[in-house]
């Protein structure tokens, strides 16, 4: 080194450049980073070591950008750097033992046994030529590549329950001819792609080589397409490359005299590379896993997007793509506002797409893939073969930085990520743990990749040949954004998805926001992130339309005050009917007239809150519109939950007053005043039966409603009469019962669905029927009282409903000819259950969404056939009459079309606030900048608009969710729990199980390290406090909570029950028959586990994908029967694949003979 | 005692049985097999619709024939209106749904019997 | 990505309206029509002591102008 001039230096260091890039023009202070990448800096650093035999740090190149800077910093170090020793040689693989797969070839070896049909890894290239083409001199030159490259002529066998590489040594591959003249002459460009497209798709049988296809179709006298098709088993980009250059060098030289000679034979072939990674990688993995591991702690491992069809064990390959340019004028752009903030045009695109990820799903904290060589050694560097690992790539959103310092930071991710290339995909998330589902890809389901456009460039000498594009119909990935640069200035992008997954219009709108978002950034890059809008003008007025919902509606009257008119109109008709039991509108309207003078005579009116501590009655409803009639809002107290929380709820409450019955006097919560309206009947019909006309304002209080508080003090909805009014006149308008219908009153008056089933058909003069008390968790009873009543409209929460459909037989069928409407609110409606609907009951069904805060719901959807198939739950439509609803993102701005937000309400819905704590309410009734001065209330749902405007709702941004319809705040729940003397911490979390159910489940650490308390008593104890449904299924105790390295609680690392019994630590269930401890037994082999138990899990034990063929394959050899792949996955226990295993066996036993039979059961030692 | 039950007790009343919508095979089911049915006063002010526990013991149906929609049935039952128990009867044209029927107080009939 | 209403770290501003409703709003969002700025820029945990003081009848004006004075 010291020996050269600096000129030399610079001039070496140019050349280099020139050579990396393929810029053979480039001067020595061109920007590196004009055209390459941190991809390509890793392989020119790697070149510049090499040449100068310093270990020149890669940081270097970033930092100077240029050859001159970097020669100049070489030759001007003050201490020589450290010599870079020339790289040991790979050795070659040792011949006696079988050759291994590299690590990225076993996982795609994995993929085509899973699916050998499928095409995705089929590699095209496709050339249109132009010119007298020898097609002899052309196959020579194929020939030459194959015998060359060992990889292309590679065959995957199995050598027992592995496979290994088989090389075989005289292969042609021949060149398949072929006039399509008078074809293409027909079809044209059209035909001849479709044509191209079905020779593409052909599988190929890894058990054969060459692993690639070539063909020469004429088109024309002059004209021909050429087709290579290499399986990426073989090859990848960089191969890709270097077989054209074989092959048009190939070609030459048949072609011509003399021409080039032979390349110089290679230093050494792909199995040795394969052994060598095994060998480097095995000997040293830790460091590079430790980084990952450390890279990616705590990084999602379930796929952000959101799908428009399920994923599944259905979802094949099957893909499509969108185009789109980047004129060189938005190009040069790019590169430049890249430059401005010093990072590489690569980075900057990638930062976009990132960007584009976070806003689009929501999602602070994803992981995308992007592509690098992975040629850690010189000697690969011409050689032909599957290199190529996926790099994990993860950011983290932070709405407030500048897009600069994000590109930045990205940019420094990915440069991690390069010094460690080399650890295989699969070995990173074998440690992740990520190996056990299907359904999605592990890990990385978005890749991000710049290609270069040297990387398919054929040159036939004599002949014009341009590149072709034709897709292979296939996605790799979910998503895959490419983009490449080519000459012109022009940068492609491709957006290729999964067409299984996504619509076209979803992938269109996705491709459309990310040419927003990098329009805004190469507007200015220094904003902050969240600042980048994505909604145009002309959405937002559609948006705006979409909330256009006003109509008029009896603004100015109470909710009983209506139903006084019907008793005015009607006082014959029957208002409520319980069995047989019935009470026309007159004789209801004069009890809650006298039960409203005994009210008020002691003191209940206007701002007061009486409770009614009643099951369903006729009694019931005539207490609710006497409280009513009083001036009062109601209170409903359960009287199947806990006094304690009655109590608590009273006073909290303020209230002095509670009507109930003589049977619950146990119930009742100490209250001033206490009606019993059987037992007091006498004092009650002393009053006067005309109503005492108290003096209501529809603002006043209709109900008082509380629900679960996170802290663990539950929250008092304070519900207005406008609010109710508008809730049931929209009832009316669109369900329009008729006087003397009949309504299904099912629903826990504490549950404010309840409200619709009492006072709608009371105002519309229909009938309301009861069902008995406590029936109504029974589906079969509820049927019945629907039968039986001739109810047209029931209110149902999903888990109900499911139950529901499960149990109508063709007996209650017919006989629910009355029935029109079934109404679902209150959980997420899954497609499964409205086809299931649509099976056995009559009349429409109908989804709902809203809050208690805002008048019970605010929108709906009318399901119809296409709801079947939505992925996720089925929409919950519009909003109704006089509600507005807004998907809002972190900055307050409305979001587009298929993004996540925040779920906001707005409108005459709207409850004053909760009862005596205006902390809260001020927190979630917040301002609205839709309608000036008014508020909205913040849901804490999240969801996304389809194209039609139409909600779908995702899920919580905190901790509350449902249990069969009722909200739980999981907070409260804890809070309670730690309240036992003998917990000192506790955290409960949800379920769900396969079949859907949701359990709680209650995490607790027990005080001053005693045993702790017995699971019994601390679920009794919840039990005094808390309604039924809040009470946790499990109890499990811990000695700690297992942490993340922020300290706080690792929710993954949580110990999962089982089935019906709690444990304070998992057990372990020995094997148990024959077939259970055979399979344990392999296990135990493959897996290098000791004990097996019944109810390990084959992927937490250790086992991935690769391990699952080997699983396979020894099964078929112990037991004689075919386990499925699939299989594996979906039943990763002992016992359940004992149990598959033993079905199997059942059925080939039937066709053996018995002493076939006995000679098995001796073998497996039965 | 409720005055509405006063008043369709003192004469006979028009009475509907079930309504349009019900099928005679659904009605048939409703009578005999459910034993509950709904019927209808519609001369009152608002129209009372009542369901009536059917009294089999009491109720002629051998006169109707519901395959055909045709003939005359006597349907008795009982049930509480406005907490007044009372025993209804009807006799309905099967065709036409329609008839005439008659309420009385079941306390009364009680002890009248007594 | 969580709710700007629910950042313990963030500023905020009391809000009240005609109504006399009052409200939190976080201080890096525009002021919305017809509210009035009436404590802040401060943190949450002080604007929400703030409303918990001072906004002590939850009653909209409206109704209290429309009732108040008349036994009820």
């Amino acid at each position: 080194m010291s020996s050269m001039t600096a000129e030399a230096v610079r001039a070496r260091m140019t050349a280099l450049f020139r050579d990396v890039l393929d810029q053979p023009e480039l001067a020595a202070d061109g920007d590196f980073f004009d055209h390459g990448d941190s991809l390509l800096a890793a392989r020119l650093i790697m070149r510049v070591r090499v040449e100068f035999g310093q270990e020149v740090p890669l940081a270097w190149i970033f930092e100077g950008r240029t050859a001159a800077a970097l020669a100049d910093r070489l030759t001007g170090a003050d201490t020589e750097l450290p010599r870079a020793a020339a790289p040991p040689p790979i050795p070659r693989a040792d011949g006696q033992r079988p050759l291994r797969l590299s690590h990225a070839q076993e996982r795609l070896w994995f993929l085509n046994q899973l699916d050998p049909d499928d095409p995705a890894y089929n590699e095209p290239l496709v050339y249109r030529v132009r010119g007298p083409l020898d097609t002899a001199a052309l196959r020579t030159a194929l020939r030459r590549v194959v015998d060359r490259h060992e990889a292309l002529r590679t065959t995957f066998v199995l050598d027992g329950d592995a496979p290994v590489l088989c090389v075989l040594e005289d292969v042609d591959p021949g060149l398949d001819t072929r006039d399509l003249r008078e074809e293409y002459a027909e079809g044209g460009d059209a035909w001849l792609r479709g044509f191209l497209r079905a020779e593409i798709r052909r599988p190929f049988d890894l058990t054969a080589a060459p692993l690639v296809r070539a063909h020469a179709f004429r088109l024309g006298e002059d004209a021909w397409a050429l087709l290579f098709t290499l399986h990426h088993i073989a090859t990848d980009g960089w191969s890709n490359s270097l077989f054209l250059d074989e092959i048009s060098s190939g070609y030459r030289q048949a072609a011509g005299p003399g021409g080039t000679p032979l390349p110089e034979p290679l230093p050494v072939r792909f199995s040795d590379f394969a052994q060598w990674e095994r060998d480097t990688v095995s000997g040293n993995p830790e460091s590079g896993l430790r980084f990952w591991e450390e890279e990616l702690r705590g990084a999602p491992l379930a796929p952000a997007l959101r799908t428009d069809t399920p994923r599944g064990s259905g979802t094949t390959t099957l893909g499509d793509a969108l185009l789109y340019d980047l004129d060189a004028a938005r190009a040069g752009r790019l590169a430049e506002t890249a430059r401005r903030c010093g990072v590489s045009t690569y980075s900057l695109s990638l930062a976009v797409f990132t960007l584009l990820m976070h806003r689009w799903t929501g999602e602070a904290d994803i992981v995308v893939g992007t592509p690098v060589a992975n040629r850690p050694h010189p000697d690969l560097d011409r050689l032909i073969g599957f290199f190529v690992n996926t790099l994990p790539v993860r950011s983290t959103y932070e709405g407030r930085e500048t897009f600069a310092s994000y590109a930045a930071r990205i940019e420094a991710t990915v440069r991690r990520a390069v010094e460690h290339e080399r650890v295989p995909f699969d070995r990173i998330v074998g440690r992740l743990g990520g190996g056990g589902q299907s359904g999605h890809q592990p890990l990385a389901q978005v890749v991000f990749a710049f290609q270069n456009d040297f990387d398919r460039r054929l040159a036939l000498e004599g002949l014009d040949v341009e590149f072709f594009p034709v897709p292979n119909g296939s996605a790799r990935f979910e998503m895959t954004m490419f983009m490449a640069q080519v000459p012109g200035g022009v940068i492609e992008c491709e957006l290729e998805y999964n067409t299984d997954l996504f619509a076209p219009e979803t992938a269109e709108r996705f491709f459309a926001v990310y040419r927003t978002l990098m329009d805004g950034v190469l507007d200015d890059p220094h904003r902050a992130l969240a600042e980048y809008g994505l909604v145009s003008h002309d959405e937002h007025l559609r948006l705006r339309g979409w909330n256009a919902t006003d109509r008029p509606f009896p603004a100015d009257r109470c909710l009983h005050e209506l139903i006084e008119e019907r008793a005015a109109s009607d006082p014959d008709a029957v208002a409520v009917v319980h069995g047989h039991e019935h009470l026309d509108y007159g004789a209801l309207d004069a009890w809650a007239n006298r039960l409203a003078r005994h009210l008020r005579a002691r003191g209940a009116g206007a701002d007061t809150v009486v409770g009614i501590c009643m099951d369903r009655s006729v009694e019931m409803v005539a207490g609710l519109l006497g409280i009513l009639k009083a001036g009062a809002a109601y209170l409903p107290l359960d009287p199947g939950s806990p006094r304690n929380r009655l109590g608590t709820i009273a006073r909290d409450a303020g209230s002095h007053w509670c009507l109930t019955l003589e049977r619950h006097r146990d119930s009742v919560p100490e209250v001033e005043h206490t009606v019993f309206l059987d037992s007091d009947r006498e004092a009650i019909e002393a009053h006067d039966a005309t109503s005492p006309a108290a003096v209501v304002h529809p603002d006043d209080l209709v109900s008082v409603y509380y629900t679960s508080g996170s802290t663990g003090r539950p929250k008092g909805v304070a519900n207005t009469h406008r609010g109710w009014v508008n809730r049931m006149a929209f009832m009316q308008r669109l369900h329009g019962l008729r006087p003397g219908e009949t309504v299904l009153h099912k629903t826990t008056l504490s549950f404010d669905d309840s409200a619709l089933e009492i006072f709608w058909p009371l105002m519309a003069g229909g009938r309301i029927a009861l069902i008995d008390p406590g029936l109504h968790r029974d589906p079969g009873e509820i049927l019945d009282a629907a039968v039986r009543s001739r109810t047209v409209h029931l209110q149902v929460v999903p888990s109900m409903l499911a139950m529901m459909v499960d149990h109508v037989d063709p007996g209650h069928r017919e006989l629910l000819s009355a029935l029109r409407t079934t109404v679902s609110s209150g959980e997420a409606l899954s497609g499964e259950l409205v086809r299931r609907h649509h099976e056995v009951l009559p009349g429409a069904l109908h989804n709902t969404w809203g809050a208690t805060e805002v008048s019970i719901d605010s929108t709906t959807h009318t399901c119809t056939a296409a709801d079947v198939d939505t992925a996720g739950a089925v929409s919950v439509g519009l909003p109704f009459d006089n509600n507005q609803i807004h998907v809002l993102d972190g900055l307050h701005r409305e979001v587009p079309v298929g993004v996540v937000g925040d779920l906001y309400i707005g409108g005459t819905g709207l409850a004053r606030g909760y009862l005596g704590d205006p902390a809260k309410t001020a927190a979630a009734f917040v301002p609205s900048p839709y309608a000036p001065g008014e508020r909205m209330y913040r849901t804490g749902d999240r969801g996304y608009r389809r194209p039609d405007g139409t909600l779908m709702f995702v899920g919580r941004s905190d901790h509350q969710v449902k249990i069969r319809g009722m909200r739980v705040e999981l907070g409260e729940i804890d809070a309670v729990l730690t309240r036992h003397p003998g917990v000192k911490e506790a955290l409960t979390v949800v379920q769900e199980t396969a079949s859907g159910l949701k359990r709680l489940v209650a995490y607790v650490v027990a005080d001053g390290g005693s045993s702790g308390p017995a699971p019994e008593t601390v679920r009794a104890h919840v039990a005094a406090y808390l309604p039924d449904y809040m009470v946790p299924s499990f109890v499990l105790l811990l000695d700690a909570f297992p942490l993340t390295p922020n300290g706080k609680v690792d929710r993954k690392a949580l110990p999962e029950p089982d089935r019906l019994r709690d444990y304070s630590e998992l057990a372990f269930v020995p094997p148990e028959g024959p077939v259970q401890e055979n399979l344990a037994e392999i296990w135990g082999d493959i897996l290098g586990v000791d004990k097996v138990g019944v109810l390990d899990n084959f992927f937490t034990l250790g086992g991935h994908s690769l391990v699952a063929t080997r699983l396979v394959s020894r099964v078929r050899r112990r037991f004689g029967v075919d386990l499925r792949l699939q299989d594996v996955f979906g039943m990763p226990t002992i016992t359940a694949m004992g149990d598959e295993v033993e079905r199997l066996l059942a059925e080939r036993v039937n066709s053996m003979t018995e002493d076939e039979v006995r000679e098995l059961f001796e073998q497996l030692g039965g | 005692m409720s005055e509405l039950v006063k008043r369709l007790s003192e004469s006979d009343n028009p009475v509907v049985l079930g309504d349009a919508s019900l099928s005679g095979a659904e009605l048939y089911a409703r009578i005999t097999r459910l034993r509950t049915v709904p019927l209808t006063f519609p001369g009152t002010r608002g129209g009372t619709t009542l369901d009536l526990a059917v009294d089999a013991g009491r109720t002629v149906l051998d006169t109707a024939d519901f395959t055909a929609g045709t003939g005359r049935l006597h349907i008795e039952g009982t049930l509480t209106l406005n907490r007044v128990p009372v025993r209804c009867t009807a006799d309905i044209d099967l065709a036409s749904r329609a008839g005439t029927g008659r309420m009385s107080d079941a306390r009364q009939a009680r002890q009248e019997t007594a | 990505m969580s709710n700007p209403f629910e950042d313990t770290d963030g500023t905020f501003y009391v809000l009240v309206n005609a109504e006399g409703q009052h409200s939190l709003w976080p201080a890096f969002a525009e002021v919305p029509a017809g509210w009035e700025t009436v404590h802040g820029e401060a943190d949450r945990e002080s604007c929400l002591r703030y409303v918990e003081e001072s906004w002590t009848d939850m009653r909209p004006r409206t109704l209290i102008e429309a009732t108040d004075g008349n036994p009820r």
